[in-house]
């Protein structure tokens, strides 16, 4: 029994990838939290993971976060696949339902924070090809300037209006609609 | 690459250039028409990047077209004594999204007759009867006629190759000569003109000879295929097969069996109508049974259109009230979009022997919940065809960058 349980810790310490922030934090993670980025998958399948991965574009702070993040969505995939072959099962649904809920809840409250770390955030989802993190921080994006007309738009974001007078009254003029 | 370093002035912290294809491809039509004047490099990536298009109609909800009344449109009679008068007639196809929010619209000059043919493609034929039919492009207002043929009532899909085809379908004069009921096909040559003249190609009938029925309910364009229901007209059940031309070759493919549904018991109703779902043939019936008042709407998919394999991938409880149902799209999240047409209930206005008024809503059926959520009321006395197809085009291309499918 000792022997069986000490394969399974050296199993489990042999699944753990060591990250590396930009200001040379470590964090260990599993594999399974790891391998949520592509960029990091594709790393450790070309087996060149040893001695940790260093990610010089992302710092400790937002490394942080995405760990967070993945941690908790690696979790949920991990859910998925153990009840996906049940899926007419009302009660297994239910739990689904519940979890899917929680999950809902969780992704919320991630991206209660100001728009400079929501940027790094974009950025560093985006280098490391964390899909679900990307849309989901660009649609909370999306979603607060949806409504906004575009001189809230540049000031927002200190954006130049390079346009002629000419050029904007030329497009305001061809979607009328889209400014009422 | 940290937005941090980006300078702060006026509040504002800027967009790091990389992400702004990312967020604004999650920017519904309106928004992103809108900030096309907000700076140089935006209007060039809303609207002259294709990469940028297609992500953006990716992640959009879809958008729909139908056929309306025009609310400021007159049109004038003029009657054989020389009289004339003015009547509200025009008729205008809008793009609109699940909302109800009219994206675009476009005038239909000159049709009377204007009945929508579903399709789901990024042209939108609109059906003017024996005259002709117009294929429209909403994103740049171009519109083709088709006209010339025999045809009483025209349907449109496109060929695996990618060719437009419209095939016309004459009528019939009795239920015994259904069989000789004739189909002709023309194709819509790329950068062809307004009104060219069309050749059309005489399709033979499928053998066995069947009853093809040609109203929109009936007849579906998916996968380069057109699908007619058939069956004996006088059994009860006789929308019984599916007869199916290849566009691409013009031939009849093997007609398959509808699902196997039971034969409807006595007060019970049942509609059906085909369309495209998922990617494959979707049969949607309706049975509504007056003798307990209940009703619910299934929809098959047909999974293995080689074998003929059907599956019940929904049942949905309806109001006793329920009509017809058409089956637009499921959507990311696994809802389904539904077109439901429903009689108005009133003294004297409900009756299962008659056809009543009736009202069309946009639906939202969600399966994990099984319930309906109404999205839009299309406005009666404005809503022509009672039907609505996807239009799977970008509004968002321009002319200049788009050469389109035609010109005119």
């Amino acid at each position: 029994m000792a022997s069986a349980g000490s394969g399974d810790e050296k199993a489990a310490a042999a699944a753990m990838i060591t990250l590396i922030s930009s200001d040379n934090e470590k964090f260990e993670v599993t594999e399974a939290t790891a391998t949520l980025s592509q960029t990091i998958r594709h790393m450790i399948e070309d087996g060149c993971t040893d001695g940790g991965v260093p990610l010089p574009n992302v710092t400790s702070k937002i490394l942080a976060r995405v760990i967070e993040y993945c941690k908790k969505h690696a979790t949920a995939a991990a859910g998925e696949e153990g009840s996906s072959s049940s899926f007419s099962d009302a009660a297994f649904l239910e739990v689904d339902r519940a979890f899917l809920e929680e999950l809902e809840e969780f992704d919320d409250a991630f991206l209660e924070v100001d728009r400079a770390t929501l940027f790094d955030l974009i950025l560093a989802a985006n280098y490391l090809d964390i899909k679900g993190l990307l849309n989901l921080t660009c649609q909370k994006v999306a979603d607060s300037v949806k409504g906004k007309t575009p001189e809230q738009i540049r000031e927002m974001y200190n954006i130049v209006n390079d346009l002629t007078p000419e050029e904007e009254a030329e497009i305001r003029r061809e979607t009328q609609w889209a400014f009422e | 690459m940290e937005a941090k370093k980006a300078k702060h002035g006026g509040g504002g912290v800027s967009l790091p250039e990389d992400v702004i294809f990312d967020v604004l491809s999650w920017l519904p039509v309106r928004s992103l028409c809108r900030f096309r004047c907000v700076c140089k490099a935006w209007r060039a990536l809303i609207s002259y990047d294709p990469a940028f298009a297609a992500a953006q109609k990716s992640r959009a909800a879809p958008l729909l077209a139908g056929v309306f009344l025009s609310p400021d449109r007159l049109v004038r009679r003029v009657a054989l004594d020389g009289s004339s008068s003015w009547e509200q007639h025009g008729l205008e196809l809008r793009v609109m999204d699940m909302g109800g929010d009219v994206l675009r619209v476009v005038e239909l000059e000159g049709a009377v007759e204007g009945a929508l043919v579903p399709a789901c493609l990024d042209l939108v034929c609109v059906d003017g009867g024996a005259a002709a039919a117009r294929l429209i492009d909403p994103a740049t207002r171009r519109a083709v006629t088709v006209a010339g043929g025999r045809g009483r009532y025209h349907r449109f899909g496109r060929a695996l190759s990618g060719a437009y085809k419209v095939v016309g379908c004459s009528g019939f004069n009795s239920w015994d000569r259904h069989d000789r009921r004739r189909l002709e096909i023309t194709t819509l040559a790329p950068g062809a003109g307004a009104r060219e003249p069309t050749s059309w190609r005489q399709v033979p009938p499928p053998q066995p000879a069947v009853f093809t029925c040609s109203c929109h309910g009936c007849t579906a364009s998916v996968n380069g295929v057109l699908h007619f229901l058939t069956g004996h007209p006088f059994a009860p059940t006789w929308r019984s097969h599916v007869a199916r031309l290849d566009l691409e070759t013009e031939e009849w493919m093997t007609t398959v069996k509808a699902p196997a549904t039971e034969w409807p018991k006595e007060g019970e109703r049942w509609e059906i109508t085909i369309g495209e779902l998922k990617g494959t043939l979707s049969m949607v019936e309706t049975v509504r049974s007056h003798l307990d008042g209940t009703a619910c709407t299934n929809i098959w998919l047909l999974v293995d259109p080689e074998k003929g394999v059907w599956v019940k991938e929904y049942t949905m409880p309806m109001p006793r009230t329920v009509s017809l149902v058409e089956a637009l799209e499921v959507l990311g999240d696994g809802t389904v979009l539904l077109l439901s047409t429903f009689e108005i209930e009133g003294e004297g206005k409900y009756s299962y022997l008659f056809e009543g008024e009736k009202t069309c809503v946009l639906q939202l059926y969600d399966p994990g919940t099984r319930v309906c959520k109404d999205l839009v009321k299309m406005a009666g006395n404005r809503f022509c065809g009672k039907t609505m197809t996807l239009y799977t085009g970008s509004l968002l291309s321009r002319p200049t960058n788009n050469p389109g499918q035609f010109s005119c």
